[in-house]
């Protein structure tokens, strides 16, 4: 899996800080939990994109009077302060319990360089140039995490303390020697002004900058040409001692027609562990969304002709092969083709238990004749239950499933041509499913992974994309028939896209974690 | 209900003719009777439509006839190595109980093919008729099941592995669970019996219609200990001289049976000189010896007998009573001093002499023809 790239961190600071209203009572269908570990990392890779951030601080201008024993009064002014840089050696995010987060940058150190001005006794005028060394800046701020009715995050700044340790003031320009006589009393007015200028930065820096970022964050994404996902917040983000849990709804729906949903999701319990430093837990709730859009759109319906059978199959979707089902088919309606046209009968919904997935679809399939007038004539109606079940194993870099399509049971409807041998069907349909439809399917992505083409970079740019692919399914023979599923994380440009890989770069651990009706996996990078 | 389908299966092309129905005259090899019950498949032409077979998956009596012709053809088509895994479920969803498979030439290693392959399903009975086996068997397969039928019965069946075959054959079955073996017009009938396993269920072995058997061709094929629950053995038209003869040949293979047919053998009533009398096993109660062409009662019979069936024989007197064993339930009709004193006594003698006269004849006719399995089971049904 490797190191967590850059971008990584910042996106799921990023998620972190996006938190959005909460409807009370209801649950999440997405939980993340970041612990102190993960906040340190963060904080560590953040603290390169901080120092950026810092460097643009405009400090203000600022003067004063000032007085000199025997020699008389002046005033000083100090302008075009500029930072030239910023040393940050070290950063600690923590979670706050009951608040949301705690900064703290210890040991830093600024460089800023301007120029300054002084007017003395009315008639003497001296300017030149300054630059100061600042060292030893502590800054802690505290930060309240909210969310608002939007869905959207908001973030505070409650509290904030500087302390500058020790300020070093070079003065260059004319009679530079008169101010190296008052060097003290310039250092020590800098490092006033300069510890009370940093929580009055950070503070309007939250409030005017972040804070109204956070708001334009969107609360959905887009998964693929027809799916988006509503990941706003359902409450504030949760901090306890070493952890900080963000709860985001979850509910996959159609991009263009959004109806509510009759799903409740489950309670999400994570683990009490925190010694690895994110966990994600989703909820069955997120894959039975997306399964009532399928399901309303009209995708879980199909239809299959003989034209569909390989050449090669002694077995078409004739009324002459259909002899081994009903055996009068052929003498009812001879040398005709048939046509099965099927779905499912409800969405199918996702069961969770410990280390196990299981989804049981009902599928109706009614059988056509087609006769010669081109009218489709209906002949019997089955019901096929399936009973599909996958358990998990998560070992260093990659999740593994091994599937187990289980055994297709089929009941007879209705036959309008006599007798149906519907354990034959059952059978068949089994052995078809094993032999040809499950090879066929192997490597196929489930959902996403392919970017609508139409779409140009500058639109997906615009429109935040979370591609997500469900693991392809690899059939294995076994002992029994099953398939196994592989996947692993990658990274690239923002994105999360889980995709098949055929090695994992270096070893990283991913726990397990099971619950009752939540699927949870952590990671850390190495 | 018999002769009606033994009647459709003669007829089936006639019928077809007649029905009249909107179907294209084209003759299926196949046909599934309107109960959904019986399917019948007879192949005859050169180049048969073999899909016809498929509406037989519903059947519960499935018959199959071939048309004489070689199988072998089929071995390339078929993996015999195949996974049963792929198809057990196919195979469980066959209705099928009663086999009948027939008329052709098929090679060792098709035929215990298809016994492996119906392992997995719910076959009760199978017959096998008319067939000629040829080569060797193929290795069994490691942890494979056997049919697990309760009836074999087999009619003129070569095979190449001369007195092997029941040896192999076994392996295929689950011994434990054949009750019946029928076995006729069999060319060769002296069994490899150190090959054989036990039959430890059987209770009824039938080698009718094996003229070439005789008294020692039966303990050849009686291996001793592989019948020790032998109930009831059936012996007609096997070529049995004297029932003493036979009851050497049972104490020979140390079988116990508790009914014996010897009816439709051409029976001598005195046994060959020099042949010590024989003692029945004690279990035997019901003892045939019906159509033997019997002109006295003959010697050496057991002692006491439930049923004792001497009807359609030729006897010209009444048995005295020291002559019969002490017998529950004896039999004699149809024999000639019967009809004559028959038609001495009763008024309308013209009705009741032809009627017995009949029932011992249309008998004879059946045991006659041989090869016809539908007459056969219709005049079973009206016997």
């Amino acid at each position: 899996m490797g190191v967590l790239p850059g971008p990584l961190p910042s996106l799921l600071l990023g998620l972190l800080l996006t938190s959005a209203a909460a409807v009370l009572g209801a649950n999440p269908g997405l939980v993340a939990r970041i612990t102190d570990k993960g906040l340190s990392y963060a904080a560590q890779e953040g603290l390169a994109a901080l120092r950026r951030k810092l460097q643009e601080i405009s400090l203000p201008d600022f003067d004063g009077d000032f007085k000199i024993s025997r020699i008389g009064r002046g005033n000083y002014e100090f302008h075009s302060l500029d930072i030239r840089s910023w040393e940050l050696r070290s950063s600690v995010l923590r979670p706050l319990p009951s608040h949301g987060l705690s900064l703290s940058i210890s040991d830093a150190a600024v460089h800023v360089e301007g120029r300054w001005k002084v007017k003395m006794n009315r008639f003497l005028k001296l300017q030149g140039s300054f630059d100061v060394q600042v060292m030893g800046v502590s800054i802690t701020v505290n930060l309240v995490l909210g969310s608002e009715s939007s869905g959207r995050p908001t973030v505070t700044a409650s509290s904030c303390n500087s302390y500058i340790q020790k300020v070093e003031v070079d003065l260059s320009g004319g009679l530079g020697w008169l101010l190296k006589l008052f060097h003290d009393t310039i250092e020590s007015k800098f490092r006033r002004i300069l510890e009370s200028k940093i929580c009055e930065i950070v503070e309007k820096s939250v409030a005017s900058d972040l804070q109204p970022y956070l708001q334009t964050l969107p609360v959905t994404a887009g998964i693929n040409s027809f799916l988006d996902v509503d990941y706003s917040l359902m409450e504030a983000p949760r901090a306890a001692a070493q952890i900080l849990d963000v709860m985001f709804k979850g509910e996959i729906f159609h991009h263009d027609h959004r109806s509510p949903v009759a799903l409740l999701p489950p309670v999400l319990s994570l683990p009490e562990d925190h010694s690895q430093m994110v966990y994600f837990a989703i909820s069955n709730y997120v894959f039975n969304t997306a399964s009532l859009v399928y399901y309303k759109a009209g995708y879980m319906n199909f239809s299959v002709t003989d034209d569909m059978i390989p050449s090669d199959s002694p077995f078409r979707l004739t009324t002459s092969s259909f002899r081994a089902f009903a055996p009068r088919i052929a003498r009812l309606y001879p040398n005709m083709n048939l046509e099965l046209q099927g779905g499912v009968v409800s969405a199918p919904l996702l069961k969770l238990s410990p280390g196990n997935l299981s989804v049981t679809p009902q599928i109706e399939i009614e059988g056509f004749v087609l006769l010669p007038n081109s009218v489709k004539k209906p002949v019997f109606r089955l019901g096929v239950a399936a009973n599909v079940s996958a358990t998990l194993n998560f070992n260093t870099s990659r999740i593994t499933g091994i599937l187990d399509p289980g055994k297709l049971q089929v009941e007879l409807k209705e036959s309008k041509v006599g007798v149906f041998n519907e354990e034959l069907m059952g059978g068949f349909l089994n052995y078809f499913m094993l032999n040809t439809v499950y090879p066929e399917v192997n490597g196929l992505p489930v959902l996403g992974c392919q970017r609508p083409a139409h779409e140009s970079l500058r639109a997906r740019k615009k429109r935040p994309q979370l591609d997500l692919c469900i693991p392809d399914v690899r059939l294995i023979p076994g002992d029994s028939q099953r398939t196994e599923t592989r996947t692993s994380f990658l990274s690239s440009g923002g994105e999360v896209c889980l995709a098949p890989t055929p090695q994992a770069s270096a070893p990283s651990p991913l726990r397990p974690q099971t619950s009752h009706s939540a699927l949870a996996w952590t990671a850390s990078p190495s | 209900m018999a002769p009606a389908r033994c009647l459709l299966l003669l007829l089936l092309p006639l019928l077809r003719v007649l029905a009249g129905t909107s179907q294209p005259p084209l003759l299926e090899p196949c046909e599934l009777d309107d109960e959904d019950i019986r399917c019948a498949c007879n192949f005859l032409d050169p180049e048969p439509d073999w899909s016809s077979a498929l509406q037989c998956t519903v059947a519960v009596d499935v018959e199959i006839r071939a048309g004489g012709r070689s199988l072998e053809q089929f071995l390339k088509r078929v993996d015999l190595q195949a996974d049963p895994r792929q198809y057990v479920d196919l195979v469980k969803a066959l209705r099928v109980r009663r086999l009948t498979v027939g008329a052709a030439q098929v090679p060792a290693p098709l035929l215990f093919g298809l016994l492996r392959v119906l392992a997995y399903s719910r076959l009760k009975e199978l017959t096998l008729e008319d067939l000629e086996v040829t080569g060797a068997p193929p290795p069994m397969p490691l942890g494979a099941t056997g049919l697990g039928i309760s009836t074999l019965r087999l009619r003129n069946v070569s095979w190449a592995a001369g007195g092997a075959w029941l040896a192999q054959m076994q392996r295929w079955l689950k011994p434990s669970l054949l009750k019946v073996l029928n076995i006729a017009q069999a060319n060769s009938l002296v069994l490899a019996c150190e090959q054989v396993l036990s039959f430890p269920a059987l209770t009824t072995l039938d080698l009718s219609d094996n003229p070439g058997l005789g008294e020692r061709g039966l303990v050849g094929v009686l291996c001793p200990h592989k019948f020790s629950a032998l109930q009831n053995l059936v012996l007609r038209n096997a070529g049995m001289e004297t029932p003493n003869g036979v009851c050497a040949g049972l104490v020979t293979a140390g079988v116990q049976p508790h009914s014996l047919d010897l009816s439709h053998n051409s029976l001598r009533a005195t046994p060959n000189i020099g042949d010590p009398q024989c003692i029945w096993p004690s279990t035997l109660n019901s003892l045939n010896l019906s159509f033997a062409g019997l002109e006295q009662v003959p010697q050496g019979l057991p002692a006491k007998l439930n049923v004792l069936d001497l009807s359609c024989n030729k006897l010209k007197r009444a048995p005295r009573l020291d002559e019969l064993p002490k017998v529950g339930n004896l039999s004699l009709q149809g024999n000639p001093y019967l009809l004559a004193e028959a038609s001495f006594l009763q008024e309308n003698a013209m009705n009741s002499e032809p009627g017995m006269a009949l029932a011992c004849a249309r008998s004879h006719l059946a045991v006659g023809v041989s090869g016809t399995l539908a007459v056969l089971q219709g005049v079973r049904g009206f016997a």
